[in-house]
């Protein structure tokens, strides 16, 4: 039991360990796509001068009388709160998170630590349709997946992402990339730990893949798909996996966007599980903001997997997750998720979550959370609860 | 600086109308455009002014332009003064001759002026109507290119806009 619950902690831990901002919510404001924001064509991390822009007139708290109408950021959103001019053709942004946790076992004695999540540096260079992105950052431990050197010492560079682009269309509403990419599936957030995340593999933490993928945005539409070379930080190639991920998603009013993602892959070894491993992952998600209030998105992934030498399993994750945001900048959260990784051998593991996040400063937010678990782990059953406390900032 | 914005034009297409005389009743209208800039960015803005004239041979849609609201203060603000100038050109306008709107077939196209930013185009829209009571539901519909009005294109942080709008007016007209 000493063991599982190690287990349980870690597992944790290594969820909260997060990349920049990647918000879903942000429908609510009318932005179904992501491109306009991100250089990700798909959402997350580094933000283009529009998205910092946004940054700070829609997302962070305004103190005074000021009526939005006046609220111009001027520089304050730019790299450095407009210290520096950088040239146009690059982008460059820093993030740094820390997290305090708090978990609270079923039984035996609660344990709290700070945890570094993040001290990442990320730039892009563009050229006419020619882009180069890149992030390079710090870990102490986590994020294993992204580790560039380090090995087994407690210091770790780490690059979640590098790769070159190609612009193409009249408009480049395509792009072409090659390199190490977030994996196009399902719900781009933060919140990597949640099982329709981590159960397919998806988040934006720790998981990208090296690859080719083609992405799309439309008026109503946006898709990536991406073809699976595994990750090259993985050695050796036995531990790589190959296959493909995609989404498609549709947005027929400004306010409403629903999806469906594909996945599958297929390693010689898999890391997890010790043999050889055929994944998939089939999902639909949706994103719906009846008033500018409140945002609600959903998403549910069947999944399928078969280890050499046994039987497959197939299951399912899926959450539901409200968004309420009362006054600019203050957001407060709630999600329930549901997963069962074998529809044979276990029963269901559920989840709650509540939380607040903040915006209450330009460049920075805080959250906190109360994530209440209850895991089937074989055929035993553990309860946990987790406090969460995060501090970023990002320049 | 900013400049987010769209501007929008508006106008609506609208009307028609119905045929014999009528009148726009006092409430029940909206104007809608949208517009689109580079990865997959839509822009939508709303406002329920709306009126409509009749002197007999002509009709004409009039939809003020300062309460035009895209969801975000500082762009419309942008899109207010910087690119629709509402001080100096309050409203929107269609003009049309009644005689022009079939109204009792239903549905139809017609041309008109539109006149937008102190500047006049002709223009084609498309236009429904249904009996709603004592008055029809009026639905119109036009496309719109703001350089056809000396409307500058709205561009900020590198995102611009495309100047191709369209346009939604809906509301309820009764007869005279």
């Amino acid at each position: 039991m000493r063991a599982l619950w190690s287990l349980l902690f870690a597992g944790l831990v290594l969820v909260v360990c997060r990349d920049a901002s990647a918000y879903p919510w942000m429908i609510r404001h009318e932005y179904t796509g992501c491109a306009t924001c991100h250089a990700d064509p798909s959402g997350g991390g580094l933000l283009t001068p529009y998205g910092r822009a946004q940054s700070e007139i829609l997302l962070r708290t305004y103190y005074g009388s000021e009526k939005p109408e006046d609220r111009d950021p001027g520089a304050l959103g730019d790299f450095a709160f407009g210290a520096m001019t950088l040239p146009k053709q690059l982008l460059l942004q820093g993030d740094i998170r820390g997290l305090l946790l708090h978990a609270v076992p079923e039984s035996g004695p609660s344990d709290s630590r700070l945890v570094h999540m993040q001290s990442d540096l990320a730039a892009q260079l563009t050229l006419d349709r020619f882009r180069a992105n890149v992030s390079l950052g710090y870990m102490h431990k986590g994020a294993a997946p992204a580790w560039l050197l380090g090995g087994k010492e407690d210091h770790h560079l780490v690059s979640r992402h590098h790769w070159l682009g190609l612009d193409l269309g009249a408009e480049n509403q395509f792009l072409l990339r090659l390199g190490r990419m977030n994996l196009p599936y399902g719900l781009r957030s933060i919140e990597h730990t949640m099982w329709v995340r981590s159960a397919t593999r998806s988040d934006i933490n720790a998981a990208q893949q090296h690859g080719v993928a083609l992405a799309y945005g439309g008026e109503k539409v946006r898709a990536e798909l991406m073809a699976i070379a595994g990750s090259f930080q993985v050695s050796p190639d036995v531990f790589r996996d190959r296959g493909y991920a995609g989404y498609f998603e549709w947005a027929p009013t400004p306010r409403l966007a629903v999806g469906v993602s594909s996945l599958a892959t297929h390693v010689d070894r898999d890391i997890q599980v010790g043999a050889g491993l055929f994944r998939q992952a089939h999902g639909l998600f949706g994103r719906y903001s009846p008033k500018k209030v409140l945002v609600i998105s959903a998403e549910a992934d069947a999944l399928g997997e078969h280890e050499a030498g046994k039987p497959g399993r197939v299951g399912m994750a899926a959450m539901v997750s409200a968004d309420v945001e009362p006054t600019q900048g203050l957001h407060l959260l709630t999600t329930a998720e549901i997963k069962d990784t074998s529809f044979r051998d276990q029963g269901a593991s559920l989840g709650l979550w509540g939380g607040a996040a903040w915006f209450f400063a330009p460049h920075a937010d805080l959250r906190a959370d109360i994530v209440w678990r209850s895991e089937a782990v074989g055929a035993n059953r553990q309860s946990s609860l987790a406090l969460l406390g995060q501090l970023h900032f990002f320049l | 600086m900013k400049k987010n914005v769209v501007p929008a034009v508006l106008v609506v297409g609208l009307l028609a109308t119905l045929v014999a005389q009528a009148k726009l009743a006092g409430s029940g209208g909206e104007v809608r455009f949208s517009a689109s800039g580079p990865g997959g960015l839509k822009i939508v803005g709303t406002t329920g002014d709306i009126s409509v004239k009749d002197d007999g041979a002509t009709v004409t849609v009039v939809v003020p332009l300062a309460n035009l609201d895209t969801g975000i203060g500082l762009r419309n603000k942008h899109m207010r003064e910087k690119y629709l100038e509402v001080a100096k050109y309050p409203n929107a306008e269609l003009t049309v001759s009644r005689a022009a709107l079939k109204l009792a077939e239903g549905s139809g196209t017609a041309a008109g002026t539109m006149k937008i930013h102190g500047q006049s185009h002709a223009v084609d829209f498309a236009y429904s109507a249904k009996r709603s009571g004592s008055g029809y539901a009026v639905d119109g519909t036009v496309h719109l290119d703001i350089h056809d009005y000396g409307i500058e294109v709205p561009s900020y942080l590198g995102v611009t806009v495309k100047p191709e709008i369209d346009v939604v007016a809906r509301f309820v007209a009764v007869d005279n």
